[in-house]
């Protein structure tokens, strides 16, 4: 078969096929990725002449059974994960089966569909950037089509020309257009979540501090708290079976309600029992302290990572253990603002909740229960005993390392006699299982702390390696928040992680790559956090720009103007949006002028060629004249007169410019007496 | 059926406002009254993916995604004015064909002057296109074929400009009406009728007649500065006789005159196929010939203009637009 492509048109193609390949890797089954491979080879293979292309019947029939296994082989994934694999699908065989035009055609397409897929699972600048760099390639191979005969630079300029002026309007589109709301419901990928899961053992925070992934980003209306204080509230864990944490049922069932977005219905039971035990706490009336907004990134759960305290507002429901949950999943990354209260005045705890608090597995760790008897024995009351823990924290040989001994069957007593080095759920663990074999009821709180402020001191970023577990317990009729790991390390509190170990070089381990690991360099440190405002900027304002934030910046705009009213000003900005683009194209001040004489004749030739007499090719105006006059209706006598004063006007020497405009009036007369004749 | 007659009468209707818009010139300058301009088929593909998109970014509520619809959107307006700008100010000069035979492609010219960087992958053919190739297009010049197998004169029709450049989302055309026309011979048909055509009609003044060639020895001529060695009679200097040159001297056949009538046997077409090989067969030979075709008579002569008139005279015999 003739090979239709040109090498440059196939190699865009292959690498534009491999870049949207890997865009997707994450979302993709590996033998997905595996088959594309197989394509790549195949394609390559076929345009060295050592294969040849499938025919369409078996193309057809492969097509068939492929569509089949990817839909029984992500059939659990959700609707979603189904139609990317389809739309790949369908580009890989596309891909392996060009043949003409319009093949190459239906393959860039896919691809922008594909991009804009991938823009569904990644919003940072960095991943725009690339899947603009993508989208760039595909309309190169537009390129390397249709204007074939462009040397290389040449379709390169082509190609920024084109997309430069491409954006002045697009933005403006962006900007002026009104976003409407979801016309119905999509389907989500049940993907593989990141960040905090809802069971913690040793070992499971340990593996999230070794990544620097971004969690979300907060700004505060007001002072931003200090680093100490920063307590991110996510999870309550109650339930513990010896090695792991895990909410209780009655959490797991909260949870469930969110989930099916029945969340306000539980905060009004609570309502309910709290008027009928604690009159009191209804009286005091939370304030506002701060407000904050956090934009956080996808991690397609309900959690809401939250300051003490917030309240439940219109698509968020607030947990009896006074954490935040959104109604929908964060699936994109999105901007929520939240308002922190001095108090939670609405949720008291149930007798169960409490119970629950206090529940321990039966048996085992038998020399921590001898040392907490040991301590009683000595007289001391139970809040005593636990600061006697955290007092041993401190004033033993405990550290702080992300990279634990293994701990045996009878975990708590393994590290806090043996081991002695862990980090922050082995503090927490420890310390909770203290409290409540003294009756004290504990919880674990995991969630994040601090966050690390960027030069301007305008937003946090919190990373996962902020990730925390710290513990409550129930005193003086509320929950108080204590964190063994301080009594360990403060400096992991006050500073973050990196600080609070005792080997820095465990942080990030593994994660060459990762800037975060060389926080030592000041200029990429520099780098760094310039990038970062530059994602949080991006984060604001483009992938959370809504009809509110539309609506401010357009009244902004027109604050300075008051003679324009919105719809003038939409339409002001897409004219001249529309007017660059045409001037910058036709370069109207480029176009070689016409001469008046010049445009005068052309006028009156209009008329007279398409009635009588085509000029031919070389004629002077002076014959042509002479022989339209022998055609025409109009005064022989005029038509001289024309062609003598369009040549005074256009020949003669020494023409002062108001002769010359004289004798143009004189000209457009006779051009207007003789159009009129015809 | 009524389909049938709806797209010839659509074609009909189409054909007139074209050439009331559009009349027959020599030359033209692309513009805007002259051209079409629409999303190509892969142009509106890709505007129903924009629309897809949007609807992925609407109920996402992505923004990213809304920007890439924006974007592509507005790289379609600008693709709109690229394509335009391509084809607008091209100078399109249709050159005056030669006569050319029906058993081939009739090559049509048109001198094309374009501004620097602009004119590119243009597509040039005949709206109704007859050739299996349609055009070959060079710097600064158009060949455009069409075929005919019928003689006579040969109208191509409009000419249809196209392209998709530089992304293919838009196609940009025009059909242009340049008069095209040429006069297309029979093809000639090989055969040995000579014997036919030397009838009694033929005037024997020829067979005698002489000039100057290589055939048969003449006379000697004295030797002149310059002239051949070879022709030097070597025999006349070793006689002492000096220097001379031979003369040779070949026959021009006898004048013959093509009948129309003469041939028999075959169709009318075949006959004139037949006519015009031997118009170009003598012409080659040097023989003087003449044509009679009935109506139109035409002496005996010799030459290309006489050969151009003995082939135009055939082809259009019989034919009322001459």
């Amino acid at each position: 078969m003739l090979e239709f492509l040109t090498r440059q048109s196939l190699s865009l193609i292959l690498l534009s096929y491999a870049l949207i390949m890997v865009l997707l890797t994450d979302q993709l089954h590996s033998v997905m990725i595996i088959f594309g491979l197989l394509c790549a080879l195949w394609r390559v293979a076929v345009f060295t002449g050592r294969v040849a292309l499938l025919n369409k019947l078996i193309t057809n029939i492969f097509t068939l059974i492929c569509s089949a296994l990817v839909i029984a082989l992500v059939y659990q994934q959700g609707m979603l994960s189904i139609l990317v694999h389809l739309v790949v699908l369908g580009f890989s065989l596309k891909f392996l089966e060009l043949k003409s035009v319009r093949d190459v055609h239906f393959f860039v397409n896919t691809g922008f569909v594909l991009v804009a897929l991938f823009l569904v699972f990644n919003q940072s600048i960095l991943m725009a950037g690339i899947a603009m760099v993508s989208t760039l390639l595909l309309l190169t191979i537009l390129l390397s089509l249709h204007a074939k005969a462009l040397a290389n630079y040449q379709q390169f300029k082509l190609l920024s020309k084109a997309v430069l002026l491409s954006v002045p309007l697009a933005v403006v589109l962006f900007v002026v257009l009104p976003r409407l709301p979801s016309m119905w419901k999509m389907p989500l990928q049940n993907k593989a979540t990141t960040g905090l899961s809802d069971s913690v053992s040793p070992g499971s925070i340990a593996e999230l501090s070794q990544s620097s992934e971004l969690a979300f980003r907060a700004s505060f209306d007001g002072k931003i708290p200090a680093a100490a204080t920063r307590y991110w509230r996510v999870l309550t864990l109650d339930q513990f079976d010896g090695k792991t944490w895990t909410q209780s049922s009655q959490l797991k069932y909260q949870e469930q309600q969110v989930k099916i977005g029945k969340g306000p219905i539980f905060n009004r039971g609570s309502l309910q029992y709290q008027s009928k035990n604690t009159r009191s706490s209804t009286q005091s009336v939370a304030t506002k302290e701060n407000s904050y907004q956090i934009i956080i990134e996808p991690h397609y759960k309900h959690y809401l990572p939250s300051l003490d305290f917030a309240k439940a507002t219109a698509g968020r429901v607030l947990l009896s253990d006074y954490s935040l949950r959104t109604l929908k999943p964060v699936f994109k990354r999105q901007a929520f603002t939240i308002d922190q209260f001095n108090q939670v005045d609405q949720i008291s705890q149930s007798p169960q909740s409490l119970k629950q608090s206090l529940q321990l597995p039966t048996g085992g760790n038998p020399k921590t229960k001898a040392w907490i008897a040991t301590q009683q024995a000595s007289g001391l009351d139970s809040y005593s005993i636990l600061e006697q823990l955290l007092a041993k924290f401190n004033q033993e040989n405990f550290r702080y390392t992300l990279k634990p001994a293994l701990l045996g069957e009878q975990q708590i007593d393994d590290f806090l006699f043996t081991s002695q080095a862990g980090f922050c759920v082995h503090y927490a663990s420890t310390y909770l299982y203290v409290a409540r074999a003294l009756n004290v009821p504990a919880r674990m709180v995991t969630g994040y702390l601090g966050g690390e402020l960027d030069s301007d001191s305008e937003f946090l970023s919190v990373r996962q390696y902020d990730a925390h577990a710290w513990v409550e317990i129930w005193k003086n009729q509320q929950w108080q928040r204590v964190d063994p790991t301080a009594y360990v390390a403060p400096e992991r509190v006050e500073q973050g992680i990196m600080q609070g170990l005792d080997d820095q070089s465990e942080f990030l381990s593994g994660q060459y790559l990762s800037i975060h690991r060389w926080q030592a360099n000041p200029f990429l440190n520099q780098l760094r956090s310039a990038f970062a405002k530059a994602d949080y900027l991006w984060a604001v304002w483009v992938i959370n720009y809504d009809n509110e934030k539309q609506f401010k910046l357009l009244q902004n705009l027109l604050k300075g103007l008051p003679w324009l009213n919105l719809s003038i000003l939409i339409l002001l900005l897409l004219l001249s949006a529309a007017s660059i683009l045409i001037l910058w194209v036709f370069k109207p001040w480029q176009t070689e002028k016409v001469p008046s004489e010049d445009r005068l004749f052309n006028k009156l030739y209009q008329k007279s060629a398409q009635q009588h007499l085509i000029r031919e090719k070389g004629q002077t105006i002076a014959d042509y004249c002479h022989a339209l006059s022998q055609l025409t209706t109009a005064e022989p006598q005029l038509l001289i007169d024309f062609a003598k004063l369009y040549n005074q006007i256009k020949f003669k020497p020494n023409l002062s410019a108001t002769q010359r405009k004289r004798l143009l009036v004189e000209l457009n007369e006779l051009q207007k007496k003789i159009s009129k004749q015809f | 059926m009524i389909v049938h007659k709806l797209k010839a009468l659509k074609a009909k209707y189409f054909e007139r406002w074209l050439s009331k818009r559009m009349p027959a010139v020599e030359q033209i300058t692309l513009n805007r009254s002259n051209t079409f301009i629409f999303p190509s088929r892969f142009g509106g593909m890709l505007l129903a993916t924009c629309l897809v998109m949007f609807l992925i970014g609407t109920n996402y509520q992505n923004n990213l995604i809304l920007l890439l619809v924006f974007f592509l959107l507005s790289f379609m307006v600008t693709c709109l004015l690229f394509s335009y700008q391509n084809l607008s100010g091209l100078n399109l000069t249709a050159v005056a064909s030669d006569d050319q035979f029906t058993d081939q492609a009739s090559i049509f010219r048109l001198r094309v002057n374009a501004k620097k960087g602009d004119a590119q992958q243009i597509q040039y053919f005949f709206k109704n296109s007859t050739s299996n190739i349609n055009s070959v297009v060079d710097q600064q010049s158009v060949q455009l074929f069409a075929k005919s197998t019928q003689r006579g004169w040969f109208k191509p029709g409009r000419v249809t400009v196209q392209s998709y450049y530089p992304f293919g989302l838009f196609k940009v055309w025009t059909y242009l009406d340049f008069g095209f026309s040429c006069l297309l011979y029979p093809a000639p048909l090989e055969n040995k009728l000579q014997s036919i055509t030397l009838s009694g009609k033929e005037t024997a003044i020829g067979g005698h007649q002489k000039k100057v060639g290589f055939d048969t020895f003449n006379h000697l001529k004295p030797f002149q500065q310059g002239e051949s060695l070879k022709s030097i009679a070597w025999k006349q200097v070793a006689q002492g006789k000096g220097f001379f040159t031979k003369q040779f001297e070949q026959e021009i056949g006898g004048d013959v005159y093509l009948s129309l009538s003469a041939l028999k046997g075959v169709s009318l077409e075949d006959k004139l196929a037949m006519l015009t090989y031997q118009v170009i067969n003598y012409q080659q030979q040097g023989v003087r010939y003449g044509l009679d075709l009935g109506q139109v008579v035409i002496k005996v002569d010799t030459g290309a203009s006489h050969q151009t008139t003995c082939l135009r005279a055939i082809a259009l015999y019989g034919l009322n637009n001459a």
